[in-house]
């Protein structure tokens, strides 16, 4: 281990950039006017953020420190101990409509968060084992199982965005680890197929999206010489869908179904479910190529923008600091996740190599999302954007995460 | 795996991940750049709302400055039932200080609107509207709404305005330029989190208040013409009618009176065709009045003398174009005689020694076929056709009022012209314009339209009239105390084919007092019933007891009226028994002295009337004070033997000559105004609410 040649500088720089840029986000939200209770109560977002954002650097120490054989070896630990507290969380008294944090003073903890670090360590430790091979039922189903249970969990919470980033890191993790790409098409196409067609029911009434999809499935079998079986299967799968979705979505409650068509097509609601995303947009749209200028962004200042320090906090950016700040955003994570990649690729550890792409894959799914949602072309889940929402859980996951990353750049020669 | 496999998958992950950065980068593209200009437009639209803030209506005043028409605030109360903290008390207050159910505002808080209304166009104090003001949630605005104090009185020329409060008849219309002002514009910046709530508001450009209009009309004068020709019609069962009271030297238009009228404004609409001012838009042959201008014409332009004599025929003569009747027949007549009898076949035959320019000039001359200037929307020319449409007749019947359509408008104008010595004043019915902000005024002086004739030929048709009053055709009009004077008409009305028979319009056009005339007054009436369709029967009576009324009631003729005879005026009005007004509440005494025209003094402003003073059934001079003491009933469980004391010594007060309760006295027509809806505002321009006197 080679600290000044192998210690990632750009990661540091990324990640430190992206720290300040949502700091600065986060001051200018709390200097509108909604912010007044706020820091009656315990200071400002800002300030609290900051310390936020000491405590991260301390857990990126750590993180960098300690040797990563030593995550292989707890990771089962911190695993179970996710679970423990996702099952406490669900057994204390609902918050609101939902059950997501432990209250510990004025501090509001988010086990599902810490959860997205355990699957990463508990699934990096069981696939990158020397009998593990992805496209052997004796791997998959314990892989499964693992994702299974905290998917389960934190579905019951409830929420679903979170639950989805567990999918999110698995699918690149297990394809990483040679899981055959058209599994992957399998797993993905009953869910496309669900989403063509409710939208082609409800929003364009319009059926042919979901043929295309079909054939372009079959193509894509035939090129990839899938066995007949699995061709079969995966059409059988898929016009199944197509044939008994319409009946189920007619047995959902209405306000289930405007939940779903809603992200689908939020101006047809639009003072109802679809403001927030209506909003944002508008906030972002608005901004235009260089922005309404730092600290001026009248959507934000008038409360249009809902959650915008946690999950809509890239409309304020993208409002006051404009496209030009977006994209400066974009190429930030861009950078910081393909020097995840590169990190493992180099990497001679089998668990390093699996851990770093879990990582990459971690903030890629989060700023897809998280951006998506905010322009409208995700649906609304509360998932925060790394490093610059504001939220202690997040910033400690973020900088943890980015520690692991360290850890691993410098201690590529290890196996 | 092969470090080839490897690689192949890295490039698959990154290209994945890839892939999600192309796909944020285009929808960025596409939101911020391609979309920029529709989103920046949606987020300036729901942030700020340009609001018009309407300038305050200028109000419509009568010559003594009495209000004919002004604007008072009315709150409307809403609800924003989301931001309600404490429905108990917002119901429990709604409800006592609007005077609505509890129940109904429950069911708006219960709304899932975010704005609702619960009272419109209420009047509520200043205390009640701060205190409303401070429970959360509930909202109060003002609004400006036009009121009109004293009713229907003069309601044709006043107008009325539509929701907008923009002018839709008369003066309303008229002068609406004026009156309007000019809206100012307040930018509303809102706050998303309350979507309706005003965030705050930022006023960019202040409204200009609309201009007063000052009226010639007299208040008085109105309501006595009103109500003196509502009897006429009823008694002479006719179709309508108008009158028409104008001040000669200034040709200010004191009264302008029609029937059918409104009674009220509510559900006013311009299309109705009662708004119409008939007055100045509708012509008709004017009959036997137009003979002044024959008689002018025959003065000045002829060698005809009023001694020169015609024989009348006995009321059938064949003049060489026509037969002409007329209805009271008679044999030689001078041309004097022919005015005070009215008789066609003189005319008739004295025009053939008129050139047809000659007449067809008078009649131009005296204001017909062109328009009084008056400034009333609609206002028609009538119609004096040019000589070269004339038919062998036209000249010896138009001699006689017939062939010519006039406004009745114009006829008075020709009167009031020769009783102002010749000279021709333009109608006025606006003294001036009053900016209420500066204080700036323009006011619009009288206008000389031109001398029509020479002082000598108006004095002589000046005596004409006269004699018409005391020998002819309108004796009715007649009164003991002042020589009056005028002209008498009685004209058949035209149908699509000629004459209708028993279908006339009569009227009666005067002057008064001869010797030094002040007032001059149309008076026409419509179909009137058979028995009573010469003008003399119907239209002069109805002069001569307006004129009567002007006498008692005003000061119009005070100052050509020696003290003897206003004395006989008002004995006429003698000799009357106090009515009862005990136990009525105050608003029903008003309305009761209102109605049988009786002098009250109240005082006290809320409660019945305890006492009155004089009492019930005593004799009392007609135009004297009845003083009326209205206490709630708290007021009389306290002060009840006081009272009585105390009526004693007003009683003393108020019939000791000089002094200073004349003030407070208030004529039954200023009454209307406290009485009227708008009680709170209207108070302050009216002496008697403002309380007992000590």
């Amino acid at each position: 281990m080679r600290l000044g040649r192998d210690f990632d500088w750009v990661i540091v720089l990324c990640s430190g950039f992206l720290s300040m840029i949502g700091l600065a986000v986060v001051y200018s939200v709390s200097q509108s006017v909604g912010e007044v209770s706020v820091v009656a109560m315990h200071g400002t977002h800002f300030t609290r953020q900051l310390v936020w954002l000491g405590f991260g650097l301390l857990t990126m120490l750590v993180a960098f420190a300690i040797p990563f054989r030593m995550f292989e070896s707890l990771a089962f630990a911190s695993y179970v101990a996710c679970l423990v507290m996702l099952v406490v969380v669900l057994m204390l008294p609902a918050r609101g409509e939902t059950q997501r944090w432990f209250i510990v003073g004025p501090l509001a903890i988010q086990p599902s968060e810490f959860t997205k670090v355990a699957v990463i360590l508990v699934w990096a430790r069981v696939l990158s084992t020397h009998r593990a091979d992805p496209n052997r039922v004796r791997t998959l189903i314990p892989v499964f199982m693992l994702f299974i249970v905290p998917f389960a969990l934190v579905l019951r919470q409830p929420d679903l965005g979170t639950a989805m980033v567990f999918a999110g890191i698995l699918l690149p993790v297990l394809f990483w680890r040679g899981f055959r790409g058209l599994h992957i098409l399998f797993l993905m196409s009953p869910l496309v197929s669900s989403v063509l067609i409710i939208y082609g029911e409800n929003v364009t009434h319009n059926p042919w999206p979901f043929g295309i999809f079909i054939v372009a499935i079959l193509v894509v079998a035939y090129l990839r010489r899938a066995y007949l079986v699995e061709s079969v299967s995966l059409v059988v799968a898929n016009v199944g869908i197509g044939l008994f979705l319409p009946a189920l979505w007619n047995h959902l409650k209405p306000y289930q179904q405007r939940r779903v068509t809603n992200f689908l097509d939020p101006d047809s609601d639009k003072l109802g479910a679809g403001w927030q995303v209506i909003q944002s947009k508008i906030a972002i749209g608005s901004g235009g190529f260089d922005g309404k200028g730092y600290l001026e962004g009248t959507q934000k200042a008038l409360e249009y923008l809902p959650a915008k320090h946690t999950d809509f906090i890239f409309s304020v950016l993208g409002e006051e600091l404009g496209f030009v700040g977006a994209i400066g955003l974009l190429v930030l994570f861009a950078i910081l996740i393909s020097r995840a990649l590169l990190i493992a690729q180099k990497t001679k550890s089998e668990f390093a190599s699996t851990l770093c792409v879990g990582i990459a894959a971690y903030f890629a799914f989060q700023v897809f999302v998280n951006i998506g949602m905010t322009a409208g072309i995700a649906p609304v889940a509360g998932i925060p954007l790394p490093f610059v929402s504001y939220g202690g859980s997040s910033m400690l996951v973020s900088c943890f995460l980015v520690g692991v990353l360290l850890n691993c750049a410098v201690r590529w020669s290890e196996y | 795996m092969t470090i080839r496999d490897q690689k192949r998958r890295l490039c698959v992950v990154g290209g994945m991940f890839g892939l999600a950065v192309l796909v944020l980068w285009v929808r960025l593209v596409q939101v911020q750049y391609v979309r920029h200009d529709e989103y920046r437009d949606i987020a300036e639209k729901q942030r700020v709302a340009p609001r018009a803030v309407a300038a305050d209506r200028g109000g419509i005043f009568d010559r003594e400055g009495r209000p004919l028409a002004m604007n008072i605030r009315r709150s409307s109360v809403a609800i924003q039932p989301a931001r309600v903290d404490d429905a108990n008390a917002v119901v429990r207050t709604l409800a006592r200080a609007l005077g609505v159910s509890a129940r109904s505002v429950r069911d708006k808080l219960r709304s899932r609107k975010s704005f609702v209304y619960v009272k419109h166009d209420a009047v509520l104090p200043e205390a009640t509207r701060r205190e409303l003001a401070k429970l959360d949630g509930v909202v109060v605005e003002l609004k400006a709404n036009r009121i009109y104090p004293y009713d229907a009185v003069g309601s044709k020329v006043i107008g009325f305005v539509s929701r907008e409060n923009g002018g839709l008849s008369g003066v309303e219309a008229a002068y609406d330029r004026a009156l309007r002002g000019t809206d100012g514009r307040e930018t509303v910046v809102r706050n998303g989190a309350y979507r309706s709530d005003r965030y705050y508001t930022q006023v960019d450009e202040k409204p200009v208040d609309g201009k007063h209009v000052y009226l010639t009309i007299d208040a008085t004068v109105q309501d006595v013409a009103e109500t003196e020709l509502r009897r006429a019609v009823e008694e002479f069962d006719a179709r309508g009618g108008a009158v028409i009271v104008m001040e000669i030297a200034t040709g200010d238009v004191l009264a302008l009176a029609e029937l059918p009228s409104i009674a009220n404004r509510e559900r006013a609409s311009r299309a109705d065709s009662l708004w119409t001012l008939r007055s100045v838009s509708h012509v008709y042959e004017p009959g036997s009045t137009f003979k002044l201008v024959t008689t002018a014409a025959l003065l000045d332009k002829t060698r005809v003398t009023p001694a020169d004599s015609f024989d009348a025929e006995d009321g059938r003569a064949d003049v060489g174009v026509a037969t002409i009747r007329d209805p009271h027949p008679h044999r030689w007549l001078t041309i004097d005689e022919a005015f005070t009898y009215s008789s066609n076949i003189v005319m008739a035959k004295a025009s053939s020694y008129l050139q047809p320019g000659d007449l067809y000039g008078y009649a131009r001359l005296f204001g017909f076929g062109s328009k009084s200037g008056i400034g009333l929307p609609g206002e028609s020319a009538g119609l004096v056709p040019p000589i070269e449409r004339w038919s062998a007749r036209t000249k010896a019947t138009m001699a006689f009022g017939q062939e010519v359509a006039v406004t009745p408008i114009q006829i008075l104008n020709a009167f009031a012209a020769v009783a102002n010595d010749g000279v021709m004043m333009m109608p006025r019915l606006v003294r001036g314009v009053a900016d209420p902000a500066t204080g700036e005024t323009s006011r619009s002086e009288p206008v000389v339209v031109r001398r029509v004739v020479s002082k000598e030929t108006a004095a002589t048709l000046r005596a004409m009239c006269l004699r018409v009053v005391e020998d002819g055709t309108a004796q009715a009009a007649r009164l003991e105390f002042m020589r009056v004077a005028g002209k008498t008409g009685t004209a058949q009305k035209a149908g699509n084919r000629g004459y209708l028979a028993h279908r006339y319009v009569s009227s009666f056009v005067g002057f008064a007092p001869y010797e030094k005339p002040k007032i001059a007054a149309i008076v026409m009436l419509d179909e009137p019933k058979w028995a009573a369709r010469f003008g003399g029967d119907s239209a002069a009576p109805v002069f001569a007891r307006i004129c009567r009324a002007l006498a008692t009631s005003t000061s119009w003729f005070d100052d050509v009226l020696s003290l003897e005879t206003l004395r006989v005026a008002s004995l006429e009005g003698r000799s009357a028994t106090a009515p009862n007004f005990l136990r009525m509440d105050r608003e029903a005494a008003l309305s009761a002295a209102r109605r049988l025209g009786a002098n009250v003094l109240v005082s006290g402003d809320v409660g019945r009337v305890v006492a009155q003073d004089p009492v019930p059934g005593s004799p009392m001079d007609r135009d004297g004070v009845v003083r009326l003491f209205v206490m709630d009933a708290s007021g009389m469980e306290k002060t009840g033997v006081e009272s009585n004391r105390r009526l004693r010594t007003n009683y003393r007060e108020a019939v000791r000559p000089g002094d200073d309760g004349g003030d407070d006295t208030t004529r039954t027509r200023e009454a209307r105004a406290a009485s009227s809806r708008a009680a709170g505002v209207v108070a302050a321009h009216n002496p008697t609410a403002r309380g007992s006197r000590p």
